[in-house]
């Protein structure tokens, strides 16, 4: 189900981005068809069981309409505090992909081809293993007798936990979700003509200058379109925070598995999932208010 | 007509066949191919689990009757998912008891006809329902790290919540992985073990909350429990016994206090819509046999519900299992009927326990 959340939300973003070409030049009518297959298949694997959540989120125990899977919800200061949590780390997990995301962007985009390649594929490289064995592999290097402790303890300094809590937790989910952050930002950055900072520094701005006033602006479709989407998979999280986090780092994607797997209670499950994902609309929403969603969706300034 | 629609539900089923029985033919290179009598589909958790069945009961009932059997892994969600659904891919269901009890309040299982068993004698069982077997048990039991405590080590969950006495990081159960460690906080709290059910979840709560800044991680799956005793990043804590002698036989310093464990028993059934039934009975009866039992259940640190197989099984592996008499009279066992009324309850409880 959580993972469900994940897989929307990628889904959600490459139907945005297989609407690019129009913006540009309108496509052929005559070509129109090529789309068939990709929308057949995003509604019969996507549109559908989403419809069937949506329905299922007012249905009760007999199969009737009701909206107490909502009152339920709303009426209990725990999941409101678990759905602000839910926010909040996405929130930090988007801020700090950022902050690590951007430099390292930057590099890639202004970099000879040799590095870039190398550089590729290092961030390229954890796509290729499952999120469990890097998540499994984090432990290892963070546990308490882990590597960092280990040569910390040899060191002369104290033991400090760096799992099983918000640290933990944050870089774990920093970690799977830099790939996404940098990717959106390179193919933004690539865009960029650096005539553009060349002739700024040729007008008398400093490098910093001409970084912040012309760079950094036009990269801003990147920054805008990265941060949204590591928000909203960050949002419907589920494996990392189940290892890695602390007790206290309780998100809606591991209480709407705690109720299908467990409680077998399909029907809340689903009336929180659809609040994860109007969540995740609203913020798609403001974004595409605030940014422009044509902005939003192409990559090239 | 009648061709077509042997032929469709053929196609259909060898694609999800295929891939199991594959596996299962790369697990166990003994895989004894069905000659003639037809398949049985059993939902398992996989792994080391399935291995073990596949070569303690599936290999030989499939000697003996020609049917083939092939392991589905599914969770309990995805079980029941399965089941309104109106799935016909599954025959005989496995699970812990809140699980198959949940099943059969929702009317998923098939009544059984025990006075046909040709292997297994009803009265062997632990618990024979209207509908579902009581297969095999383990316990929930207070683990701790041989090299931490070499001299004293804790007894009793009393001992577990004294950190002055027995200092050291511990973990106990989350509600995501079978049940939080409601029991076990009561009788920290000094409820007689008799008077354990009904649980007062307020007291429970309010023990538990006296322990918290002393519980490095409440582990909400088997593997990450065992991970995190394996590799002392908690010395103490409530795991599942038959976990404990895995890692044990991984040469992990660990002992199982036996006193005050709390054992939780697995139940098997038939589904109601199950699309091979008489096969299914078969393998259900032959499962619960002594001999299939003995062949199967100890290699993975569980116990026979059938109390028969004892019989069957050497002294030194019988002292591990929690049925074992000298283990089980220091134990007790869980009120499943309880938990499948009180879950729901106790989840909400939890998270605030957990945020509060």
């Amino acid at each position: 189900m959580a993972l469900d959340v994940d897989g929307q939300a990628t889904v959600r973003v490459s139907e945005a981005a297989a609407e690019r070409p129009p913006v540009r030049k309108a496509l052929p009518g005559g070509q129109l068809w090529l789309l068939l297959p990709a929308l057949a298949f995003l509604a019969i694997f996507f549109a559908y069981p989403l419809f069937d959540v949506v329905l299922r989120s007012f249905r009760d125990g007999q199969g009737g309409f009701t909206v107490q899977n909502y009152e339920a919800f709303f009426s209990r200061a725990i999941y409101i505090r678990v759905l602000l949590l839910t926010i909040e780390i996405a929130f930090l997990t988007t801020v700090f992909s950022l902050i690590v995301g951007y430099p390292l962007a930057y590099v890639l985009a202004n970099s000879g081809p040799t590095v870039r390649s190398f550089m590729m594929l290092c961030v390229m490289l954890p796509f290729m293993t499952s999120i469990l064995v890097r998540t499994y592999g984090w432990m290892v290097i963070l546990r308490p007798n882990g590597v960092i402790n280990t040569v910390f303890a040899g060191l002369g300094l104290g033991e400090i936990q760096l799992i099983y809590n918000r640290s933990g937790l944050m870089i774990g989910m920093v970690y799977t979700m830099l790939p996404y952050m940098v990717l959106t930002l390179y193919s933004v950055m690539r865009g960029i003509d650096g005539r553009f900072v060349a002739v700024a520094q040729s007008l008398g701005a400093g490098r910093w200058s001409a970084f912040w006033r012309i760079y950094f602006p036009l990269s801003m479709p990147g920054v805008a379109g990265g941060s949204l989407l590591v928000f909203i998979l960050a949002a419907g999280f589920y494996i990392t925070p189940r290892l890695m986090g602390g007790d206290r780092d309780q998100m809606l994607a591991s209480i709407i598995a705690y109720q299908v797997d467990v409680l077998l209670n399909f029907n809340f499950a689903s009336a929180i999932a659809v609040i994860l994902l109007v969540i995740t609309l609203a913020c798609f929403g403001l974004y595409a208010r605030v940014v422009g969603l044509k902005q939003l969706l192409s990559s090239k300034v | 007509m009648t061709d077509k629609a042997h032929r469709n539900s053929y196609s259909r089923r060898s694609i999800l066949g295929g891939l199991t029985a594959g596996a299962a033919v790369i697990a166990a290179p003994h895989v004894v191919r069905a000659q003639s009598g037809g398949r049985v589909l059993v939902r398992t958790s996989g792994g080391s689990y399935q291995d073990a069945l596949q070569a303690g009961t599936w290999n030989s009932f499939t000697q003996k009757t020609g049917i083939e059997v092939v392991g589905v892994a599914a969770n309990t969600g995805k079980l029941l998912a399965m089941v309104e659904a109106g799935s016909r891919e599954l025959d005989i269901v496995e699970g812990n008891a809140v699980a198959i009890l949940t099943l059969q309040a929702k009317g998923a299982l098939q009544p059984l006809d025990v006075s046909r068993f040709e292997y297994t004698d009803p009265k062997d069982i632990g618990t024979v329902g209207p509908d579902f077997l009581s297969y095999a048990s383990f316990a929930e039991a207070l683990v701790y790290n041989t090299q931490a405590f070499p001299n004293e080590h804790p007894k009793d969950w009393k001992d577990f919540w004294d950190v002055s006495r027995f200092p050291g990081k511990r973990m106990l159960q989350d509600a995501k992985a079978i049940a939080p460690n409601l029991e076990f906080a009561l009788l920290a709290d000094g409820v007689p073990v008799d008077k354990l059910y009904p649980l007062d979840i307020d007291r429970a709560f309010a023990k538990l909350k006296q322990i918290k800044p002393h519980i490095v991680k409440f582990f909400d799956s088997g593997a990450l429990g065992a991970s995190l005793l394996a590799e002392k990043t908690a010395v103490l804590g409530s795991l599942w016994t038959n976990r404990v002698e895995t890692l044990r036989k991984g040469g992990a310093p660990l002992a199982i206090e036996w006193n005050q464990a709390m054992r939780l028993t697995e139940y098997t059934a038939v589904l109601k819509n199950a699309p091979n039934r008489d096969a299914a009975m078969r393998l259900l009866d032959y499962s619960s046999s002594p001999e299939a039992q003995a062949r199967t259940l100890p290699q993975i640190g569980l116990s026979p519900e059938n109390k028969r197989a004892f019989e069957f099984i050497a002294k030194d592996v019988a002292e591990t299992l929690p049925t074992f008499p000298a283990i089980a009279s220091k134990g007790f066992e869980q009120d499943a009927g309880w938990w499948l009324k009180n879950r729901a309850q106790v989840a909400t409880r939890w998270e605030e326990f957990l945020l509060g």
